[in-house]
């Protein structure tokens, strides 16, 4: 195997086995219980949901809608109490775009997530299990999708077929599944050995219930910790190509602002709290899901982060 | 006159548990030429006290109390500078596990050049001369200084590591564990070469072991270390003969002895204590079968009980008779005033760095 | 050893090929499927049925798919990328054009982060458990966080609007002629273009080298080599840099390969915020002007320039690791 495949987790490390449901989510908890960086980046989450639900409640305006008083727009207006963060050369108010632009973000990221960790887990699952050419071709595709440029493809796709954040997220699952697939075939190869799965095959169970039973709770972890990193991959895809002028016209994103801004000259004006707010939150929740994948790691690789 | 006097030293390693006095204010003199070996079991401070005399400690070390004078200098009073210009051209350290000492990415005569001219100021021309010589010295082929260590059988590396030892003429060489990991063919050629080079080179040695044969076989002087002390101190022969410290006693026991050989060999029961709460008195008591009451509340000083030759133990008068029993398995099955169950401290070694 | 080393960069170069071969596949079917015709750009809505018509036969888009699938690879294989609708020139000269833009910018970026990554991770390592490692480590943490259109867009908003020192756009002034490549990478006009760009990217590329680094330099600086270094009097300077730091290196090279895929892929959004005339600004104004035959070029010329540096980092990871190039010395 090639050395550019290697993942940056090392997969000859062997994670922590887990069996039985108990057992995972008590792990689960452990990981928010036992890291510190991990509960910050549910804290960083759970705000930005309870913002995306109670957006219409939080933010003072609609976020596409054009501020007139007595018939001018209201284009342009620095921070004030009025307009927290001022408002955009349409009149529209940049603190309400920035509530509503936590929806898409959680929106993409959480879709993308379940999909590449879905995509990923399947794959692992069926190569590592039944091995021969299944195996052989799934790592060739997953060689060839480490090779694909993933932003130019995002590009194409979704201009050739529609923006839509769906499409952003289809090509995300196209391509990503590549990490979590190979760690967890790696992992179900030294599953599939152990006692439990004999006594299983035994006992006349079939593949499938094997797989899925008794092999996919112990890998889980895995997918979480990879799922967790591709929200953060997920909401930065979005606000890359919304900024790169092929996002869903009608969705309000970080991106969009971004990108809005950057047509709208606010850098020539200095218009840093235009700006400066969509990229920290996107920073913030990006930064979150790194945090989480960490605490996964330290649990599942405890000798990773001896030092 | 001493090469290097020892006062009253403590290192103590701030560890999550709490604070681990690993050298509890010894106190030693070493001559010139002295082969002095110290000895007990692993926790006992001995690596501790070595990695003291050239400040080469771990990071949660410190060392609050006592002076290290070296040719009438303060160790600890240098400064970094100085006492890195003094490691290796005057105090040479041969470590525990010198097996994963040698960098495994240079070839090993390479490394022995390294030391040669960076710290030896040779040109490189004269320290590969040199290089080929310190192998001879040692035992090796010259041509095995242009293999990588991992060429190398645990042999030749420790061969190889006292060959950079003593690549620069070092007045005192420190060695910790030089056997070990070896054996017991190979630590007995080593331990020749040793003895054949104390002799020539003329060299102060210090050597920290926990087997103590391989003190009867090179050493002329012992100093037994225990919980942090010195518990006992004199020449390798009146040692053998007439130890005056229990836990030396437990010590002979529990080794198979060149000098002395033994058909039964005894250990000692337990562990060395927890130094972060050390037992009041006497921190040898709760093992020790002869302890009697004072042995639990009060702390035996060093004393002298014969020329050269000093034990810290409240019952130094009556040893002779002690000696007797000791020889006698069951005294070591009885030990009483075992509180509680005694278990292997953590290591205060390693500390954990702070989460990022 | 020469037999099979080159039997290594066979199978190596046959993998990255294969990579190619599914990519141009992908991208052919991708756009030939696209809804809308593919000329739709391309025509004058003056022009007739039978204009039209001469023009699908002009562009071989009236043979059946497959044939225009073999025609497309038989082409490719030749460097012939078709022509662009929008710009009615040779796709191939216009993407070469621009490739030495992207590159200049790529490894210009990719060197400073690295080198800033590793002596940033040799840094960082060395004052472990320092308020500077953690500063370190949160301040890497966010740069490998934060979008890299939004940094340059800060960037430019200090550096170039505010302060003025570094223009805000393009690769050179405009009306600036350079005679050959040369003279551009030798002036100054131009590298005082690349400052920002290139901060931006680096910015972002920097954290992976350093924090491989980091972890990796911890590690080797708890083997027993680094304390016999110390009872042996080396600067804490040598043991760092001769030996620890030659030891913690080679994991960095392995993930090279991964930066420079990344980076390709980054170079996209960080042309398009700087105007820097790239292979990713082309691929973007391209696929926005629906230009599918442009669109098609640069993307598969990013897919070359990445297959290409994966396999460069590979082979120089072989070389590299003595372990690897024993290895293969012993199958031999």
């Amino acid at each position: 195997m090639s050395v550019q495949s290697a993942s940056l987790t090392p997969a000859a490390q062997e994670p922590r086995p887990v069996s039985g449901l108990a057992q995972f989510v008590q792990m689960n908890l452990e990981v928010f219980r036992r890291d510190r960086m991990a509960l910050v980046g549910a804290c960083i989450y759970l705000f930005f949901v309870l913002v995306a639900l109670l957006a219409p409640w939080i933010a003072p305006y609609s976020p596409l809608e054009v501020i007139q008083e007595n018939g001018i727009w209201l284009a342009n207006e620095p921070p004030s109490p009025r307009f927290y963060l001022g408002t955009t050369n349409l009149g529209r108010d940049i603190f309400s775009q920035l509530v509503y632009g936590s929806r898409t973000a959680l929106l993409v990221g959480f879709s993308a997530a379940v999909a590449v960790a879905l995509i990923g887990t399947v794959v692992g699952l069926v190569a590592g299990y039944y091995g021969g050419w299944v195996d052989t071709l799934l790592m060739r595709l997953a060689d060839i999708a480490f090779g694909v440029p993933f932003l130019p493809l995002v590009i194409v796709l979704v201009a050739l077929l529609e923006p839509s954040i769906w499409n952003i997220v289809l090509a995300m699952a196209l391509l990503l599944w590549r990490d979590t697939g190979r760690v967890i075939r790696s992992q179900v190869l030294t599953v599939k050995e152990r006692a439990f799965v004999a006594a299983a095959r035994i006992s006349g169970a079939g593949d499938l219930r094997i797989l899925f039973l008794h092999i996919a709770p112990s890998i889980l972890p895995l997918s979480f910790l990879y799922g967790s990193l591709a929200i953060g991959w997920a909401i930065l895809t979005e606000a890359s190509v919304s900024f790169l002028g092929f996002g869903d016209p009608d969705v309000v994103s970080w991106g969009f602002m971004l990108q809005d801004a950057f047509v709208s000259q606010a850098m020539s004006r200095g218009a840093y709290y235009w700006i400066v707010p969509p990229g920290l939150c996107i920073m913030l929740s990006v930064m979150a899901g790194f945090f989480i994948g960490r605490g996964y790691e330290e649990i599942l690789f405890p000798r990773l982060r001896r030092s | 006159m001493a090469i290097l006097e020892i006062r009253d030293l403590v290192v103590a390693y701030r560890t999550q548990r709490g604070v681990v006095h690993a050298v509890d204010g010894v106190s030693l003199d070493v001559a010139p030429a002295q082969h002095l070996g110290v000895i007990g079991e692993s926790g006992c401070g001995k690596t501790t006290l070595l990695r003291a005399m050239v400040r080469v400690l771990p990071r949660n070390a410190s060392v609050p109390r006592g002076t290290i004078r070296f040719k009438g200098r303060d160790l600890l009073a240098l400064s970094d500078r100085e006492i890195r210009a003094l490691r290796w051209r005057e105090i040479a350290t041969i470590p525990q596990a010198s097996m994963d000492s040698l960098n495994p990415v240079y070839r090993v005569g390479a490394q022995l050049v390294e030391v040669l001219t960076v710290r030896g100021g040779l040109d490189r021309g004269a320290a590969r001369r040199r290089a080929v010589e310190l192998f001879q010295m040692v035992g090796l082929e010259s041509q095995a200084l242009d293999r990588y260590p991992h060429e190398f059988s645990g042999g030749m590396k420790q061969r190889a590591v006292i060959a950079m030892a003593l690549a620069l003429g070092p007045s005192l060489l420190l060695a910790d564990e030089p056997v070990t990991a070896l054996d017991v063919i190979v630590q007995h050629q080593i331990l020749e070469v040793f003895k054949r080079l104390e002799q020539e080179l003329d060299l102060t040695v210090i050597l920290v072991t926990h087997d103590i044969s391989v003190v009867a076989q090179v050493c002329d002087s012992v100093a037994v270390m225990y919980a942090g002390r010195v518990v006992e101190q004199a020449g390798t022969q009146p040692f053998f003969r007439t130890p005056y410290h229990p836990y030396s006693l437990g010590l002979q026991n529990a080794f198979p002895n060149l000098a002395q050989p033994r058909a039964e060999l005894i250990a000692i029961e337990g562990y060395p204590p927890d130094l972060v709460t050390p037992p009041p008195g006497c921190r040898f008591a709760p093992r020790c079968p002869f302890a009697v009451d004072l042995c639990h509340t009060q702390d035996p000083a060093l004393g002298a009980v014969g020329p050269g030759h000093q034990a810290a133990c409240h019952r130094t008068q009556e040893m002779e008779a002690l000696r007797a029993q000791a020889a006698d398995p069951e005294t070591w099955l009885q030990v009483s005033g075992m509180e509680a169950p005694l278990r292997p401290p953590a290591s205060p070694h390693v500390q954990e760095d702070p989460v990022p | 050893m020469q037999r099979s080393v080159v039997v290594y960069l066979v199978g190596r170069i046959a993998q990255s090929l294969l990579v190619l071969w599914v990519v141009v596949t992908f991208l052919f079917f991708l756009f030939r499927l696209a809804p809308g015709n593919p000329l739709v750009a391309y025509i004058d809505p003056t022009f007739t049925e039978e204009q039209q018509q001469a023009l699908m036969r002009q562009f071989g888009l009236d043979k059946p798919l497959s044939v225009q699938y073999l025609v497309y690879l038989g082409n490719l294989v030749q460097g012939e990328l078709g022509d662009s609708f929008f710009y009615r020139s040779p796709v191939i000269e216009l993407v070469m054009e621009v490739l030495p833009n992207t590159l200049y910018l790529t490894f210009t970026s990719l060197l400073v982060a690295y080198g800033v990554g590793v002596v940033g991770g040799i840094l960082l390592a060395w004052r472990r458990g320092s308020r500077l490692e953690q500063m370190g480590v949160t301040f890497t943490l966010m740069t490998r966080s934060a979008p890299e259109f939004w940094v340059g867009m800060i960037l430019l908003t200090v550096f170039a609007f505010n302060l003025g020192w570094f223009p805000s756009s393009g690769a050179t002034s405009p009306g600036t002629l350079y005679a050959s490549e040369w003279d551009k990478l030798t002036s100054w006009d131009f590298w005082r273009h690349m400052v920002l760009p290139a901060t931006t990217l680096a910015l972002y590329l920097h954290g992976l080298p350093l924090l491989l680094m980091r972890s990796n330099m911890l590690e080797v600086l708890d083997e027993d080599y680094i304390t016999m270094g110390r009872f042996m009097g080396y600067s804490e300077l040598r043991l760092m840099v001769r030996h620890a730091a030659r030891n913690a290196l080679l994991p960095v090279i392995t993930a090279m390969a991964l930066g420079v895929g990344y980076s390709v892929g980054g170079n996209v959004v960080v042309e398009n915020v700087f105007g820097w005339p790239g292979l990713g600004r082309m691929l973007v104004r391209a696929v926005a002007a629906s230009d599918y035959p442009l669109a098609q070029g640069a993307f598969f010329l990013i897919a070359v320039v990445m297959v290409t540096m994966n396999l460069i980092a590979d082979v120089l990871y072989g070389v590299l690791d003595p372990r690897i190039g024993a290895g293969q010395q012993a199958q031999h």
